[in-house]
C-alpha cells in the first residue's frame, strides 16, 4: 500500500497573525488612551484639567464625588486665562438635599454674588488691612454663618473646603484656615481639594 | 504570546492609572497656643528652606555656654544667626531630608513626629502640598503635619530662643528649643 | 381516645415552633442591621460607652517647642573600668582591728582621682587599720563629673553608722552642661559591709 502524502495547503500562520493584532492593540491602545483621559474628563465636564489644582501623589487623599457636601471656597482668576487679572473667590454653599454639584453652586454663587476679588497688591497689606478688604470679609461672614447652622458642636466630619489654582499665594489659604480655628476644635479640618492620579481599582 | 500578553496587561495597568482625579487632602486648623512639633519646615521662599530638628538643641546649648556672657539680646542675635546660617536648605536637600524623615518613620511603627511647615504668604500653596504629599504615605501613619502662616522674619526677630529641660509624656527628659515670637 | 405520643409531641411543637421562629427571624433581622451598621457604633469598649472626640494633632501658632534628645542622666561613681581599682576588704578590717576610727579628708581632682596625704589622716592608735584603708583608697578612681573634697570616717565600734561618707562639697564639674542631672552612685568600694552599717551625706 502506498502512502500518500498529505500535503496541508499553507495559509495565514495563526500564532503570527496574532502577535501583530497584539502589537497593534498595545499600540494604540498606549497612543489613544493617553490623549482621550484628558479628552473624556473635559467632555464629562470635570474641570479638573481646566482648573489646574495642584497635584499630589499623596495616598493620604480621599475620593470626592462631584455633589457639594460643606461649604467650599473656590479661589481663582477673574479671567482664567489672564495671569495678572485679580484672584476671586466664590463661596459655594451645598443645597439642602445634598445634591448640589460644584458646577450648579457655583452658578448659584454668581447668581447670588457670592464672590468677590481681592485686591490687586494684596500680599503687601498689613494683617489688618486684609482682615478689612471685601474677600476677606465674605470669608468671614460665610464661614460664620454656616458654622451657626450646621456645626452645632466639634466633630472631625465639620470641615471646609478649598478649591484653588496650584498658584494660589498661601496667604489666602492660610486666612480661611485662620477663620476656621475662631472656632476652636468646632472646625478641627480644612480641606485642600487637589488632583491626584486615580486609584486604580481594576483589581489587576 | 505570553510575553505579549504580559506586556498588554501591563501596558492596560499603567495605562489605566494615568487619568487624574480630584481628591481632597485634610490639613488641621491652627490652634492659639503653643506649638509643639518634632520638625519645623519654614519656606524662606519656593527655593530655600529652614529646617530645625532635634539636631538644633546641641548646637543653641554650645552657643549658650560659650556666649553666656553676651546680653540677652545679643545672644538671641547670635543663635539665630548661627541657626540660620547651618540650617537653611536648598528645595533638593529638603525633598532628601523628607525621604530620611519618611524611612525612619517606616522603621519604628512606635515613633511619632509631627512636622510644622510654616509658609510665607506669598508662596504658592502647591509648594506646601508637595511637602505634605512626602511625609504623609508612611507604613504606619506616624508622621502627622500641620500648616501655618509664618515667615522667615518672624524666626529673625523672636523674642526668645532659648534651650528647656522638659519632661516627655514617656517621662524622659528632653533638651527642647524654644521659640517665643 | 386519647392523644397518640405523636401527636401530643406536634402540639406541642406547633405551641412552640411559631415564638421559636419569630424569635429566630428577630435575631437574623438583628444580625442584619448590624451588620450594616458602622463599627464605631456597635462597639462597645470595656469601660464602658463613652464620647470620645479624638481630633488629630493641630499646629499650635503661639511660639514653637521643638522635640530636642533626651538627656541621659550621668552616675557619679566609683569607675571600676579604670586600671588598679581595688576594694577595702570590711572582715579583713574588722580582725585587723575591730575598734578602728580613722577619718580621712580626701580631694577628688578633675580626673576623677582620689588624693589625700598623710596630714588628711586622723588615724591615732590605729595605726595598722589606717593603713590598711588608705592603701585601698589610694586606688579608687571616680567618673569625672564631679571635684571637691570629700570626707570619709571608719568608726567601726559604733552602734549606729560604722562608715560615714560626706560628699556635701563635691560640685559638678564646670564642663559638664547644666541640664545634665547628675546622680551620686557607688561612692565606695568596700566589700563585705552591710548597706545598713553606711551613710553618705551625713556630717563628719
Amino acid at each position: 500500500m502506498a502512502f500518500t502524502r498529505y500535503e496541508e495547503k499553507k495559509g495565514l500562520s495563526l500564532p503570527g497573525l496574532i502577535d501583530i493584532i497584539f502589537l497593534l492593540l498595545i499600540f494604540s491602545l498606549v497612543t489613544l488612551s493617553v490623549s482621550e483621559a484628558k479628552i473624556e474628563t473635559k467632555r464629562r465636564g470635570d474641570r479638573s484639567v481646566d482648573f489646574d489644582l495642584p497635584e499630589t501623589r499623596s495616598k493620604d487623599t480621599e475620593e470626592v464625588d462631584r455633589i457639594l457636601h460643606t461649604l467650599l471656597f473656590e479661589v481663582g482668576r477673574q479671567d482664567p486665562d489672564e495671569p495678572g487679572s485679580p484672584r476671586m473667590i466664590w463661596v459655594l454653599k451645598p443645597g439642602i438635599t445634598d445634591s448640589v454639584s460644584l458646577q450648579a453652586a457655583k452658578v448659584w454663587a454668581i447668581h447670588d454674588s457670592v464672590f468677590a476679588a481681592f485686591p490687586e497688591n494684596f500680599l503687601g497689606l498689613s494683617d489688618r488691612e486684609f482682615e478689612e478688604t471685601k474677600a476677606c470679609k465674605l470669608i468671614r461672614k460665610s464661614i460664620r454663618e454656616y458654622k451657626k447652622i450646621h456645626f452645632k458642636k466639634p466633630d472631625l466630619s465639620n470641615s471646609v473646603e478649598i478649591r484653588a489654582e496650584r498658584q494660589t499665594e498661601f496667604r489666602i489659604v492660610s486666612y480661611i484656615m485662620n477663620q476656621c480655628s475662631m472656632y476652636g476644635d468646632t472646625i478641627p479640618r480644612v480641606v485642600l481639594r487637589t488632583l491626584t492620579v486615580k486609584e486604580d481599582r481594576s483589581g489587576i | 504570546m505570553i510575553f505579549i500578553l504580559l506586556v498588554f496587561f501591563l501596558v492596560t495597568n499603567f495605562v489605566i492609572k494615568m487619568p487624574m482625579q480630584e481628591r481632597s487632602l485634610y490639613i488641621p486648623t491652627p490652634k492659639s497656643e503653643l506649638g509643639r512639633a518634632q520638625i519645623v519646615i519654614q519656606f524662606i521662599d519656593s527655593k530655600r528652606v529652614f529646617w530645625i530638628d532635634d539636631t538644633v538643641s546641641g548646637l543653641v546649648s554650645e552657643i549658650e555656654e560659650n556666649y553666656g556672657y553676651l546680653s540677652p539680646e545679643r545672644l538671641r542675635t547670635r543663635i539665630v544667626s548661627e541657626l540660620i546660617r547651618r540650617n537653611t536648605i536648598t528645595a533638593a536637600v529638603l525633598d532628601t531630608k523628607l525621604d530620611a524623615l519618611r524611612q525612619r518613620a517606616d522603621q519604628d511603627p512606635y515613633a511619632s513626629y509631627f512636622v510644622l511647615i510654616r509658609c510665607p504668604n506669598d508662596l504658592p500653596f502647591a509648594r506646601m502640598i508637595d511637602v505634605i504629599a512626602k511625609i504623609s504615605d508612611t507604613s504606619y501613619r506616624n508622621i502627622k503635619y500641620g500648616c501655618v502662616g509664618g515667615e522667615m522674619e518672624d524666626i529673625r526677630q523672636c523674642r526668645r530662643i532659648t534651650t528647656v529641660s522638659e519632661q516627655d509624656d514617656k517621662g524622659f527628659q528632653r533638651q527642647n528649643i524654644r521659640i517665643d515670637f | 381516645m386519647g392523644k397518640s405520643l405523636y401527636e401530643k409531641i406536634m402540639f406541642w411543637l406547633r405551641i412552640l415552633g411559631i415564638p421559636i421562629l419569630v424569635f429566630l427571624m428577630i435575631l437574623a433581622w438583628r444580625a442584619y442591621v448590624l451588620h450594616k451598621m458602622p463599627f464605631d457604633e456597635i462597639e462597645i469598649t470595656a469601660y464602658g460607652e463613652k464620647e470620645e472626640l479624638e481630633i488629630p494633632p493641630r499646629p499650635g501658632v503661639q511660639g514653637i517647642v521643638i522635640t530636642g534628645p533626651r538627656i541621659k542622666p550621668l552616675f557619679f561613681s566609683i569607675d571600676l573600668s579604670r586600671a588598679g581599682v581595688r576594694p577595702l576588704n570590711w572582715d579583713q578590717l574588722r580582725l585587723v582591728d575591730p575598734y578602728a576610727d580613722v577619718k580621712i579628708t580626701a580631694n577628688i581632682d578633675h580626673r576623677g582621682r582620689l588624693l589625700f596625704s598623710q596630714r588628711d589622716v586622723f588615724m591615732e592608735g590605729h595605726t595598722k587599720a589606717g593603713m590598711m584603708i588608705q592603701q585601698a583608697m589610694k586606688t579608687w578612681k571616680y567618673t569625672p563629673f564631679k571635684s571637691g573634697v570629700i570626707k570619709f570616717w571608719f568608726n567601726l565600734p559604733s552602734k549606729g553608722k560604722k562608715v560615714i561618707i560626706n560628699t556635701n562639697e563635691l560640685r559638678r564639674k564646670s564642663n559638664v552642661p547644666d541640664h545634665i542631672p547628675i546622680y551620686d552612685s557607688q561612692i565606695h568600694l568596700i566589700e563585705g559591709i552591710r548597706a545598713g552599717d553606711i551613710q553618705i551625706g551625713g556630717q563628719i
